[in-house]
């Protein structure tokens, strides 16, 4: 019996060992590229071996696969502080179809619980930046923003990744401790003219089927409520408020009258300290605090009583001579963290 | 419309029923003088919405094809003399850019045979691969570059038989 077509097979056999090591796209065969396929019979007719005969080469043309992978990239908030301005978030996304493509973006604001917070206040003047360092597909190390004004990728290979920033600003009036979900589109386009995509893929389900040339086809997936075979992806990060929260407390004390020494009463003349204790409770420090209280009416800052912390703090100037109607102590950084978080002013007056 | 045999069809997958004819099979060769004609095709299962709404899995000519997708490569030998076809070999090799889906190679009333290089045929479960550093392994669908079906009846007169393979794109 014969035996098969040599010639076709040993001319496939080298190529595919010059190929295969090149071959290894994660995203697969490119598009464009003709996939051919024959096959041969052999056969005997009354005991007689007949001649070998070949089918024609059935073939198609691998079609533009469009896929896209984006994720936000340090899975936690980012930790922001009421009226800042132009925080980075950071994203990463893959191009994991088997064309260079173009992608454009949008950053909104969105709802839900991310990391375990619930959106509660809006983020204002969000920008997309891309960033121009290099990106590693199987690396995690986002880099830092660093001023980059790029706004879209107008090309991104097969396979390649890109991370991109989001720039936003907080209220002021945004409180301590709540959040803010940001959402990243990605929107694929055509490659370098970021050309609309959608208008060719539609055009591509009218038009009859074509084996031989290369049609679009979406195939990114409907993961985390994501819209599948659109082209998009979106991925969520937060801004979550860091802020210090400081709270104050006062009570007054009479120390002496000028006439019983125990169980004083407030009786001109009586001694009073007061003492005002400021606690950051918050999950930041607090920078340049300053306590300030003013003197009661009727009553006559005592010289000298001033204490922060248990040590003195110099007069207001003239002290003796001209009595001051209010003071100020300065801390400096309070801290969030125990038992350094409160701060312990103290001064005495007297009852005119 | 192709004669086609149940028996086979559900030896391959009860699921699949085969398409009309199809745009992008390559015409079987003229038989000059040859008994036997082949035609390959590459086809793909779509789920198509019958007359009742119930959908189906059906074979239709490959043409929306992206990494990751399976192709059914189909040849079929039709038998055009007044003499059966006997010891009937098909060749036909896995395309470049493919790899051989497991458990899908069928033929009925066939013997299949694996090769890595062309050369030489096996059974699959005999089919070893020689890695780099020269250590052996049993072979992996992936690693068949070549199949050879062998018939082990004939071909009738005016007769045809189908074999087929599935194989992924990378």
């Amino acid at each position: 019996m014969k035996t098969m077509s040599l010639k076709r097979t040993v001319g496939l056999l080298v190529a595919m060992s010059a190929a295969w090591g090149s071959m290894a796209h994660a995203a697969g065969t490119d598009a464009g590229v003709t996939i051919s396929n024959t096959a041969s019979v052999n056969y005997t007719v009354g005991g007689v071996p007949q001649t070998q005969v070949d089918s024609p080469a059935a073939q198609f043309v691998v079609d533009r696969k469009i896929d896209l992978n984006l994720i936000e990239t340090n899975t936690a908030p980012t930790n922001t502080t009421p009226g800042a301005t132009a925080v980075v978030t950071a994203f990463k996304l893959t191009n994991t179809g088997n064309g260079a493509q173009g992608y454009e973006f949008t950053a909104d604001n969105t709802g839900g619980t991310l990391f375990g917070n619930a959106d509660a206040f809006q983020i204002a003047n969000q920008v997309v930046r891309v960033s121009s360092a290099a990106c590693v597909p199987a690396t995690t190390t986002t880099p830092a923003y660093a001023g980059e004004t790029a706004t879209t990728v107008p090309t991104l290979a097969e396979d390649a990744c890109v991370y991109v920033f989001v720039l936003a600003d907080s209220p002021l009036t945004a409180a301590n401790a709540t959040a803010a979900n940001v959402r990243l589109t990605a929107i694929t386009r055509v490659a370098t003219s970021l050309a609309d995509l959608d208008a060719d893929a539609a055009a591509a389900l009218l038009v009859a089927d074509d084996p031989n040339s290369v049609q679009i086809v979406f195939a990114d997936s409907a993961t985390g409520g994501q819209t599948a075979r659109d082209g998009d992806a979106f991925a969520d990060d937060q801004y979550y408020i860091v802020g210090p929260a400081l709270a104050a407390t006062k009570v007054a004390a009479v120390q002496t009258d000028t006439l019983q020494p125990t169980n004083p009463k407030p009786i001109p003349g009586a001694t009073v300290q007061y003492t005002i204790t400021l606690t950051n409770s918050g999950a930041a420090p607090a920078d340049l605090v300053a306590i300030g209280d003013s003197i009661p009416a009727n009553t006559t800052f005592v010289c000298g009583s001033m204490t922060l912390n248990g040590n003195p703090v110099a007069d207001p100037p003239n002290c003796a001579t001209t009595p001051p109607a209010s003071l100020t102590a300065t801390v400096g950084t309070l801290s969030n963290v125990g038992p350094g978080n409160v701060a312990t002013f103290v001064f005495r007056v007297t009852i005119n | 419309m192709r004669k086609h045999n149940t028996a086979r069809t559900l030896a391959y997958a009860v699921s699949l029923s085969l398409a009309a004819a199809a745009t992008n099979a390559a015409q079987p060769a003229p038989a000059a003088g040859a008994c036997v004609s082949l035609e390959t095709q590459a086809l793909q299962e779509q789920s198509v919405a019958g007359a009742d709404g119930a959908r189906k899995v059906t074979l239709m000519p490959a043409t929306k094809v992206v990494p990751g997708d399976q192709v059914v490569w189909q040849t079929t030998a039709r038998n055009s003399c007044a003499s059966a076809a006997a010891n009937v070999v098909i060749n036909q090799a896995v395309p470049e850019h493919m790899t051989l889906v497991a458990d899908s190679v069928a033929g009925a009333e066939t013997r299949v045979l694996y090769s890595l290089d062309g050369k030489s045929f096996v059974a699959l479960a005999d089919l070893v691969v020689t890695e780099a550093n020269g250590t052996k392994r049993a072979a992996r669908a992936e690693d068949v570059r070549h199949l050879r079906w062998m018939l082990n009846g004939s071909i009738g007169a005016n007769q045809s038989t189908s074999v087929r393979y599935s194989a992924r794109l990378r």
